[in-house]
């Protein structure tokens, strides 16, 4: 007869040894993440550098292509909207590297209110204006998720030229607070959109009426 | 909170399957050893409204390779309302010594103690109404007896509906349980003795037979013969056919009632927990429930989950382009968005998978390979919600129903 105590003990110390195997290959799963995240966005960082940095220079000679201006910004808010949509799943499945990850979604959510501000001075000075549309969300909320869905397919009727920057309204960022605060968002889901505030779920016709 | 019930069901899940590979590696393929006395043995079915089934159980055991006149059959019809009795009386021309028993009052232990009291085998065999036994199953399975300190030997049990579609999901399972049941053996661990169990009658009489309140008398009363300081042994060679639930309303009753009766037998026997005298049973009792307990949160948190996820759906549903795009955006970002414990998950899936191949092998249970993905996945996680059916059955005092 096999003697319990030790095939438990044995047991124990094989399982431990598995065990730890799969917590070593999960943090390298996260920490590969952490890092795949931070080249994305360090390259939309750069790109957006690069936008600001042209748009400096042909305001300077005094020039101003704001077809080459819209074309830079769409992609630019396409390739951020992209990066979001996964970095929230990332952000929230993290269990080693939460601090890093979270850091970098931080970043994110500064550098979409970047480009938010680089649309609005766009739409000053150019037309055909772009669109654009503040998004609060509240993370696992209902109407909040119905309020994602209704605007990936208002985006997708107007072949993503609509500038959607989607907000974690309990983040605590300051920049957060402060576009709350300036459109006076108190609840959501809230959109914001070409500027002016509407609180709770919108319909998709709602919006076509506001963006046509 | 739940992240830490995950890594903890993940690590306790490791730990058995480390285990029973363990033992697997420990294990010897034995063969019985030929005996030549045949001792008298008693064969008792407690039946109730079994007209349909107990037919088939007769004739099964007309069919023995055993001395007619060692063999005593009794048939514990128990509050029949249909003509069990009288289909029974039609097997009487194929035995020496044959009784039915027409019990007024229901109930498996009742009416199985009212005919161990009145039974003159030397073992005794509680069979149920729903099985068939193999020819030489006696055969193979008295070769355990000779070691004085064995209480009760076990046989396998294979499905005999196999071709229905719930029944054949429970063949990796009772090919693991088989194996796993035969594993725990060799540590004397074999907690259950089920239905088809050969018993020392003169045991059982001094425990006092099976428990009649209990759901799950089989569980309680292998407690009581560990407890007594016995061993239980598993018998891979002898073979029982039984018909498991293949209708969901039949699946449920029945695992219902093993969970509840698991909890009632536990709540009974809380001694052994930690118990030296009950052997290993004592020290893997407590981690098998702490398993069963964090298992069922987490299934609970997955099913939550999981119908989250549908909802979601639906309302993407409501735009069927939205719901196409969406699932393409998804799909590329699931590499990112999945939690570390996955790669737990995967040494579980892969282990588990191997070993329920390992045990199918051995036990000759040929596998149904289409079924195993819903085995391992849904089907694990519905049955340890039993657990909490159970236990808000038990709390609330539901009527307990066999």
């Amino acid at each position: 007869m096999v003697k319990p105590i030790r095939a438990m003990v044995l047991a124990f110390v094989l399982a431990t040894g598995i065990f730890a195997c799969g917590i070593v290959v999960g943090q390298a799963y996260d920490r590969a993440k952490t890092e795949h995240f931070t080249q994305v966005l360090r390259s939309q960082e750069l790109e957006f550098q690069n936008f600001l940095t042209q748009r400096e220079f042909l305001e300077i000679v005094g020039e101003n292509d704001c077809n080459a201006k819209q074309l830079l910004l769409n992609d630019l808010q396409y390739k951020t909207r992209k990066l979001g949509a996964k970095l929230q799943g990332a952000a929230s499945s993290s269990e080693f590297d939460r601090e890093r990850i979270f850091y970098i979604r931080d970043k994110y959510f500064i550098l979409e209110v970047q480009l938010y501000g680089a649309i609005l001075a766009y739409n000053k000075e150019c037309t055909p204006k772009i669109n654009t549309i503040l998004f609060f969300y509240k993370k696992d909320q209902l109407d909040s998720l119905k309020q994602g869905a209704i605007l990936d397919s208002l985006n997708e009727k107007f072949n993503n030229t609509i500038a959607v920057f989607s907000l974690d309204f309990d983040s605590d960022l300051d920049v957060i607070k402060m576009l709350k605060r300036y459109y006076g968002v108190k609840s959501t889901p809230a959109l914001v959109i070409n500027g002016k505030a509407y609180e709770g779920l919108q319909s998709e016709d709602f919006l076509l009426e506001q963006l046509s | 909170m739940i992240q830490i019930f995950l890594w903890a069901a993940s690590y306790l899940a490791i730990y058995f399957m480390v285990l029973f590979y363990l033992l697997l590696a420990f294990d010897k393929d034995k063969k019985s050893t030929f005996i030549r006395h045949k001792p008298k043995i008693t064969v008792i079915i407690p039946t109730k409204n079994g007209e349909k089934r107990v037919g088939l159980v007769l004739s099964s055991l007309s069919k023995l390779n055993y001395p007619k006149d060692k063999l005593e059959i009794i048939v514990a019809a128990n509050g029949c309302t249909d003509k069990t009795v009288s289909v029974a009386q039609k097997f009487k021309r194929y035995f020496k010594h044959f009784r039915v028993y027409d019990l007024p009052f229901s109930g498996k232990g009742r009416a199985f103690n009212y005919a161990l009291a009145r039974c003159s085998g030397q073992y005794v065999m509680c069979l149920d109404d729903d099985t068939r036994v193999e020819p030489n199953l006696f055969k193979k399975i008295l070769p355990y007896f000779v070691d004085r300190a064995v209480g009760a030997v076990v046989p396998q049990w294979h499905i005999e509906n196999r071709e229905k579609f719930l029944a054949a999901i429970q063949i990796p399972e009772y090919a693991s349980v088989n194996y796993s049941r035969n594993l725990l053996a060799q540590m004397n661990a074999l907690y259950i003795t089920p239905g088809n169990t050969i018993y020392r009658k003169d045991l059982l009489l001094r425990l006092g037979g099976f428990d009649e309140y209990v759901l799950t008398e089989d569980f309680e009363i292998a407690l009581r013969i560990l407890k007594a300081g016995y061993k239980i042994k598993f018998c891979l060679e002898g073979v029982v056919y039984t018909i498991v639930p293949d209708t969901l309303k039949g699946f449920h009753a029945q695992r219902l009632r093993w969970a509840r009766g698991f909890i009632q037998t536990m709540a009974k026997h809380k001694d052994v927990l930690f118990c030296p005298k009950a052997g290993a049973i004592g020290l893997l009792m407590p981690l098998i429930i702490i398993l069963s307990i964090i298992a069922t949160i987490v299934s609970i948190v997955i099913i939550g989950g999981l119908a989250k996820s549908i909802t979601k759906s639906i309302i993407y549903a409501s735009n069927y382009l939205a719901l196409l795009k969406s699932l393409n955006f998804k799909l590329s970002g699931l590499i990112y968005s999945m939690s570390p414990i996955i790669f737990q998950c995967i040494i579980l899936l892969i282990l588990g998978t191997i070993f329920v191949f390992i045990c199918s092998k051995k036990t000759r249970m040929k596998l149904k390979w289409l079924y195993m993905p819903i085995y391992l996945t849904f089907y694990q996680t519905i049955l340890t919600l039993y657990w909490l059916f159970a236990a808000i059955a038990e709390l609330f005092k539901f009527e307990r129903k066999w």
